[in-house]
């Protein structure tokens, strides 16, 4: 079969996955107990005011029903509307998805260059000192919830140590960059607002690396594993035989078929990170959509709900195509397999 | 390979080394709350919204620490002899935010808005006004459906919008016919106000920043905070590293007794604990056995470890006395308090009808699974509840569930642990939304109490105008109350901040510390302009540091 045909394949199965997906989380978005216009307007409001909520979203009607207004919407690019900021869903999605891309995208670099960094040392001074302090710094760095790494962050290096500011995207008096991504750091470069660009970076020093610090070990490990695997192989003696020095042999023999266990992992954590930056945006108070994502789902704001998961499902399909594609790019043995050679 | 550590060497230092730095040297308040928050006045109900209002609208009278209210925005008013028609006489020269006149068609709309929207503050005012008019640009007249004595104290929740910023404001695809979407948009995050702030900037999710509005009527303090923000966060840490930074002058409330431990040793850092009006109930069923049983209810009420609660569970709270908090204008200081007796619970329970068949009713006791420390009182109350031989099961329910569970007699438990807080600064307020019919099958009254002659007597002392006589009949309907026992008045819960007392004078603090009353309106405490702040003692401490 022809790559490109694979991909068309690739891109299929992903509606489909989608679709069945957006039916799931509705319907759970509609059975969790409580009543979403209540909960929106408070215990307080108005039953007319409950009753006309209701009606607006269709939560009088039978749920299949509700589903097929929910389609409508969307295919006009319409979420509806969100019960907890009271304003389109497409609009949270656009203030808040650009936040939560940027801290996971410097979170990625960190894991992409600090822990294939690390599992190459680690490979390279294998059984050494600083091969074990490598390995017992991974361990802890699994084993260590994101949230937790946070606060000891947070009280370090903005408590004890003031040297990173621990909330939001910019310092007070830093005049934001005229928003053309959503992106603070892209923004300001793109503005040549130098200040603010280093401030952003300071800001998302912290959080990006809190967030990174389980995957950058992991891929660290599995970098290190498949280092040491690939050393035993036969084309590196080969080439080793040849003359070819030893600093030529791994960066460019060994270096690149070691790294695609580590890029295929690396794709799913940060896909991953995207969902999973909750604790660390609610403690850096970073507007992100992970913070809302969570925030909609305690106040059964469904429309918000059903849209966040999506979204987060297109990340998840979208960065696992990108993967296939950097993996294939990395290993020429996918593409002849695709291509039927 | 070097390239490799040599970018990444590159990257790293500039992460750690370069950043731009500033100086902050204004009177700047900043305080913490959890998000969301919402400043359209016809939104506005939880607490961040409350002050976030407070500071950014205007009202016709302003409410003073000692439950009073003042004149404000209405120099004077007059009452008409049946206490269905108030008449307000406007302050001349109030100006809105965008320069434009405060007239009496602003007060029309902003009612009128607010009832029609339904939501926020709206519930205290749609059963009661007929009719607001502009009887001229500086005189408004409020015609009420029937008497309601506490008015004027419920007019601290209607902010004055500016009619005219509003309309040009709208979005015509909304639910309110030819108001469109009655300005609810715009609103979300600009103000339409008069207030002694206005908005500078409202990022949703992170922070409210306002500053004074330099046109503003009322003179304030030079030393009034030249701007304050709001930030939307309640991580322990977080508020903890902002307050050791001098970055946060007010903590919220929500943080656990550590927090308040540990930062009350951060030099210039207090924790103040205001009394803000709320009530911690055991709400019992009074239409279900053994529940319905008033010597039950009495049984359970002497059993009870107050102390344990206001002390160890809850510290800094006290027994609450009746079901009105003592803050509350109206409370009645000489009713009837419970106290841990267990002779007395014994001989309660004695003349109770299901004393000799305790095993057949045990009691389910639901605590909301949103507040942890909910279940330390339950698990207390089962302790208690076992020394005189009654079964109580505790079940931990969702506070969606809890709700939906109340709405009918049938499906409600025996008891619930629930915080009730008071609609408008009076103690009829209480006595209503807890004990009157119309609240039964609301998470206010899971008692479903539906007692004829004490509605009527809630109706009639709400319906007195005299202030007075008004209060006279509130001390009496709590002696009745209490009578009965419908729940367990357990305690009235502070609000404990972390403050950097060092540099601001926050006067709701100090009437605290000196045990003195605070305002019992929601948001009061944090009126910016009865905050004084001093940068250059907050420069003093960062100097030492």
């Amino acid at each position: 079969m022809h790559f490109s045909r694979y991909i068309v394949r690739r891109l299929g199965y992903s509606i489909f996955v989608l679709i069945g997906l957006s039916i799931v989380v509705f319907i759970i978005a509609r059975l969790v107990p409580g009543d979403p216009a209540r909960a929106a307007l408070g215990p307080r409001a108005t039953q007319e005011a409950v009753e006309a909520l209701r009606a607006k979203l269709h939560l009088d009607k039978p749920i299949y029903v509700q589903y097929f207004f929910w389609l409508r919407s969307v295919f006009q690019g319409d979420f509806g509307e969100s019960l907890y900021t009271r304003r389109p869903v497409v609009e949270d999605i656009k203030e808040f998805l650009p936040a939560t891309l940027e801290l996971a995208l410097f979170a990625g670099l960190f894991m992409a260059v600090f822990g294939l960094l690390l599992g190459i040392v680690s490979a390279r001074y294998a059984n050494t000192w600083v091969d074990n302090c490598i390995r017992v710094l991974a361990y802890i760095g699994i084993a260590t919830p994101a949230f937790v790494v946070a606060i000891i962050l947070i009280l370090l290096f903005g408590m004890y140590y003031e040297v990173f500011p621990t909330i939001g995207r910019l310092s007070p008096g830093i005049a934001a960059p005229p928003r053309f991504t959503g992106l603070m750091t892209l923004d300001s470069l793109l503005s040549g607002n130098w200040r603010a660009f280093f401030d952003a970076l300071k800001h998302l020093f912290l959080p990006a690396l809190s967030l990174s610090l389980g995957g950058l070990f992991q891929e660290a490990r599995i970098t290190r594993a498949s280092m040491l695997e690939n050393a035993k192989r036969d084309f590196v003696s080969a080439a080793r035989a040849y003359g070819i020095p030893e600093r030529v042999v791994v960066s460019k023999y060994l270096f690149k078929p070691s790294i695609i266990p580590t890029v295929s992992i690396l794709g799913l954590d940060f896909a991953s990170l995207i969902g999973n930056a909750f604790l660390v945006e609610l403690l850096f108070n970073w507007p992100g959509l992970s913070r809302y994502g969570i925030n909609v789902m305690l106040r059964k704001d469904i429309e918000a709900i059903v849209a966040v998961v999506m979204v987060l499902g297109v990340v998840f399909t979208v960065v696992n195509i990108l993967v296939d594609l950097v993996v294939a790019y990395l290993d020429p043995r996918i593409r002849l397999v695709e291509r039927g050679e | 390979m070097k390239k490799l550590v040599v970018s990444m060497t590159l990257v790293a230092c500039i992460l750690l080394f370069v950043w731009a730095s500033w100086a902050d040297s204004s009177k700047i308040v900043r305080f913490t709350e959890a998000w969301p928050t919402y400043i359209d006045p016809a939104i506005a109900a939880d607490f961040s919204s409350s002050v976030s209002v407070a500071n950014l609208y205007d009202t016709l009278v302003f409410p003073t620490y000692d439950g009073e209210v003042v004149p404000h925005l209405a120099e004077s008013w007059e009452v008409s002899e049946d206490g269905l028609t108030y008449t307000f006489y406007l302050r001349k020269g109030v100006k809105f935010h965008n320069g434009e006149e405060l007239k009496a068609e602003d007060v029309v709309f902003s009612m009128e808005r607010l009832l029609t929207i339904g939501q926020g503050y709206s519930y205290i005012f749609k059963p009661i006004i007929e009719k607001v008019e502009a009887l001229d640009d500086y005189t408004v007249r409020f015609q009420l459906k029937k008497p309601f004595g506490p008015f004027l104290y419920a007019l601290v929740r209607l902010y004055i919008l500016n009619k005219d910023e509003v309309l040009a404001h709208i979005e015509p695809t909304g639910e309110y016919g030819a108001m469109g979407d009655y300005g609810k948009k715009w609103l979300l995050t600009h103000d339409a106000g008069s207030g002694p702030y206005m908005v500078q900037e409202m990022r949703l999710e992170e922070y409210l920043h306002a500053v004074r509005f330099p046109e503003y009527w009322k003179p304030l303090d030079p030393d009034a905070p030249s701007e304050f923000k709001y930030i939307g966060t309640t991580e322990t840490a977080t508020v903890r590293t902002l307050l050791s930074k001098r970055e946060l002058e007010i903590s919220d409330f929500r943080q656990p007794a550590e927090f308040y431990e540990a930062v009350s040793k951060i030099e210039g850092v207090k924790v103040a604990k205001l009394f803000g009006g709320s009530t911690f109930f055991c709400m019992m069923h009074n239409r279900k056995p053994p529940t319905d049983d008033v010597h039950f209810r009495k049984a359970l009420a002497y059993a009870i470890d107050y102390d344990a609660i206001a002390n160890q569970i809850f510290p800094g709270a006290r027994q609450a006395q009746g079901p009105v908090s003592f803050i509350l204008p109206g409370h009645n200081p000489e009713v009837y308090q419970y106290r841990r007796d267990l002779e007395k619970a014994r001989e309660e329970l004695s003349k109770s009808r299901y004393a000799d068949k305790l095993d057949e009713y045990p009691v389910d006791l639901v605590w909301c699974a949103e507040v942890p420390d909910e279940e330390k009182v339950a698990l207390l109350i089962q302790a208690n509840a076992a020394e005189l031989g009654i079964t109580v099961n505790v079940i931990k329910t969702p506070w969606m569930k809890i709700i939906e569970e109340v709405a009918t007699p049938e499906t409600t438990a025996h008891m619930y642990l629930i915080f009730v807080s008071p609609h408008y600064a009076e103690a009829g307020s209480m006595l209503q939304s807890k004990y009157h019919s119309s609240s039964c099958g609301t998470w206010e009254q899971t008692e479903w109490l539906q007692d004829p002659e004490l509605d009527k007597m809630i109706e009639d002392a709400i319906a007195t105008v005299d202030k007075e006589e008004r209060f006279a009949k509130y001390r009496k309907i709590q002696e009745y109350i209490v009578d009965l026992c419908p729940s367990l008045f357990l305690i009235d819960q502070p609000e404990n901040y972390a403050y950097q007392d060092y540099y601001i004078d926050w006067t709701a603090a100090e009437r605290a510390e000196r045990g003195e009353k605070v305002n019992p309106v929601m948001g009061y405490n944090h009126y910016m302009p009865d905050i004084r702040v001093y940068p250059e003692k907050r420069e003093e401490l960062l100097k030492k540091k």
